[in-house]
């Protein structure tokens, strides 16, 4: 045990790392936050439902939100820079939550057999776009805002489906996005620990990494894309 | 090439995305379909005239979604079809989903609502169910089966005295099985048994012999008939409904239920098992588990205890986080948790329950008898006081709340609320309470 301090104490790089990886525990440990019951949410208290929000949309993305994760993956692998790619996924938050919201609010009320096929489509575009452009250009952060703003759209036919509680509107609706951006927060840094932080500056990463793997999304997302408008209902 | 790259993505999303518009399609919601039946229930002229017309309303919706009418029938077809083959599960949300499309057209349609408002009880959503029906009530107040609906919703919520008061305009309006058997569960839960058994009667009088609402009006008879002591009423009662509705499966187990308290443990597990084949219904693997365990089968016991568990989980919500279609059967499971001694599961549903009803005597019994198995008399002492606060006579009720109150220090009290539970010598067909219950009873 006492060598494993010492070396520990002598690397801060290790140190970093620990943290990390203690971090990513903790954020995996999101879905034990509220108990998996079916619940009169009106006459939870509040910390409850923040839990069970908090916990929903956390699992929306991990494990329930493939295409979600795709598209985080996307905006990850174009740049494997944290603090980049963590912007992005704050700029898709702060874009979801506002259509979540008018969605939920009933501002608007898009057809979800529209949105789907069109989430799908966004995938494909950032993935073939990480094939084609040579490096991360300041239009991307537009973009993801704009393909954030259709995932919203989203979101908000799941949040109608479970259901909201009345007089806890606010919290369920805050607690539900923190839950989807932790989410997405996991699964960047899950990739950064496995791919980003030992070839991002590797001369073939673009080669070896980036472009197979975003063509395997694009083909993936192309699939959904075609199935969700011509095979689905 | 390498420039002409970006536009071509561009174009390329371009073309996908009027595609998408042109040609994604709503998803056709189909109106689920109707579950063959098995076993005795699937005999007779009932199941085929059931057949031929849901199948016939099912082809009208398909020809015209838009027909409510078709929908509304079929939704009524479905909540009879639950009750009668005890899949509440698959009919109630196949029920509601066809009569939310009703109503999302015809927000104002009566029946649509009142329907809702019977699957929303069922579902044990009765918060929700108070609602629609009071909704449905200023449409038509004359209507006594409205009334018998929010009866229900504020027994189930606890709340007793406006209850009491939509019986007594239900029973003013149409006096008939449905009103006299809500009269007699509010007068036995205030402890008029008499009262109760006289209203049951009229109930069981009033329904026409062979169907399903009278076969059960008589299990609530018999029911009675116990807590009074009168074995033999019970037992008629149990009879007749099986000559008028053969292998009733509630029949079954009520008689499996005299067997039960006679000592008889084999006759009484195959009157549950031919129960249990019958429908689905937790309550007679439930008993089965106590059956196996009397009868030194523990093995089986603890198999019947753990499906009991399998069947009520999904029911409560165990599988979804919040659920719009699921059932609350948490009371239920908190009792079937004790089965297998897991006290802190069945008090975490106990206190779910109790979140969602706190005045409802049932759950707070429920809620004082797991506190009791964890050895927390204070508190157990607390939600007894609050479950006996009706004056119900249910000597089951009587004999948790005697030993409560004996644990809690409050021996004199305990032992009237024994003498009391076994003043009429009823039948207590939980064979460990009973003898618990003796055990202080006689104790010096």
């Amino acid at each position: 045990m006492k060598p494993i301090i010492t070396a520990l104490k002598n690397n801060p790089s290790l140190q970093r790392q620990l943290r990390l990886l203690v971090v990513i525990c903790c954020l995996l440990c999101i879905p034990q936050l509220a108990s998996a019951h079916a619940m009169d949410l009106k006459n939870l208290p509040t910390k409850d439902v923040a839990a069970l929000y908090l916990k929903l949309g956390y699992t929306h993305i991990l494990p329930l939100g493939l295409d979600h994760i795709l598209f985080v993956l996307c905006l990850f692998f174009l740049s494997p820079k944290l603090k980049t790619v963590l912007w992005q996924s704050l700029a898709f938050t702060v874009a979801h939550s506002i259509t979540l919201g008018l969605c939920i609010f009933g501002v608007i009320s898009p057809p979800s057999h529209i949105i789907e096929p069109i989430i799908a489509l966004s995938i494909v575009f950032v993935a073939v776009e990480n094939m084609i452009v040579s490096e991360l250009k300041p239009t991307r952060m537009f973009l993801v805002a704009a393909f954030g703003l259709i995932h919203g759209m989203g979101f908000a036919s799941v949040l109608k489906d479970l259901g909201m509680p009345e007089d806890k509107f606010a919290t369920s609706l805050i607690t539900f996005n923190v839950g989807v951006e932790l989410g997405q927060i996991t699964v960047i840094l899950i990739a950064w620990l496995l791919v980003g932080k030992w070839f991002s500056k590797k001369p073939w990463y673009k080669k070896r990494i980036v472009i197979p793997i975003s063509a395997v999304i694009a083909v993936i997302a192309l699939y959904w894309t075609i199935e969700r408008t011509f095979f689905a209902g | 090439m390498r420039k002409y790259l970006y536009p071509i993505l561009i174009g390329f999303t371009g073309i996908l995305l009027v595609c998408i518009f042109l040609f994604s399609k709503s998803p056709e919601k189909k109106a689920a379909t109707l579950k063959l039946r098995t076993g005795s229930i699937a005999l007779g002229g009932e199941w085929v005239e059931t057949k031929k017309v849901i199948e016939s309303l099912l082809a009208e919706i398909e020809l015209n979604p838009e027909n409510y009418t078709a929908k509304l029938n079929l939704s009524k077809g479905y909540i009879q079809e639950a009750r009668i083959t005890g899949d509440h599960a698959y009919y109630d949300a196949a029920a509601l989903v066809l009569l939310d499309d009703v109503i999302a057209n015809e927000p104002e349609n009566f029946d649509a609502l009142c329907c809702k408002a019977t699957v929303l009880l069922s579902q044990h959503h009765f918060s929700e169910a108070l609602k629609v029906a009071k909704t449905a009530l200023p449409i038509n107040p004359n209507n006594a089966f409205i009334y018998g609906l929010m009866c229900d919703s504020y027994v189930e919520l606890g709340q007793y005295k406006q209850a009491v008061k939509m019986a007594d305009k239900m029973i003013n309006i149409r006096p008939d099985i449905r009103s006299y058997s809500r009269v007699s569960y509010l007068r036995e839960i205030h402890g008029d048994l008499d009262g109760a058994i006289f209203a049951s009667k009229l109930a069981v009088d009033a329904g026409f012999p062979g169907l399903e609402e009278t076969a059960w009006s008589r299990m609530i008879l018999a029911h009675l008939y116990e807590m009074k002591g009168h074995l033999d009423s019970a037992e008629f009662q149990y009879q007749t409904a099986l000559k008028e509705r053969p292998d009733y499966a509630f029949a079954l187990a009520g008689l499996g239920k005299k067997e039960k308290v006679n000592g008889n443990y084999k006759k009484a597990i195959s009157y549950y098992r031919k129960a249990e084949k019958a429908i689905i219904e937790y309550s007679f693997s439930d008993e089965l588990t106590d059956l196996y365990r009397l009868n030194g089968d523990p093995k089986n016991g603890y198999k019947s205890a753990y499906r009991v568990i399998e069947m009520l989980s999904p029911l409560s919500g165990d599988d979804e986080s919040v659920s719009g279609h699921g059932h609350y059967a948490d009371r239920e499971l908190a009792y079937a948790y004790l089965k297998i001694n897991n006290t802190e599961k069945a008090l975490k549903h106990a206190l779910l329950e109790y979140n969602r009803r706190p005045k409802n005597i049932d759950v707070c019994e429920t809620v004082a008898w797991v506190y009791y198995k964890q050895k927390n008399y204070t508190k157990a002492n607390v939600f007894i006081s609050k479950a006996l606060r009706t004056g119900s006579k249910n000597p089951n009720l009587l004999c948790r709340a005697g030993l409560i109150k004996f644990k809690a220090g409050k021996q004199q009290e305990g032992k009237k609320l024994l003498e009391l539970a076994f003043k009429n010598n009823p039948v207590l067909s939980d064979i460990k309470l009973k003898n618990e219950a003796n055990y202080y009873r006689f104790k010096k």
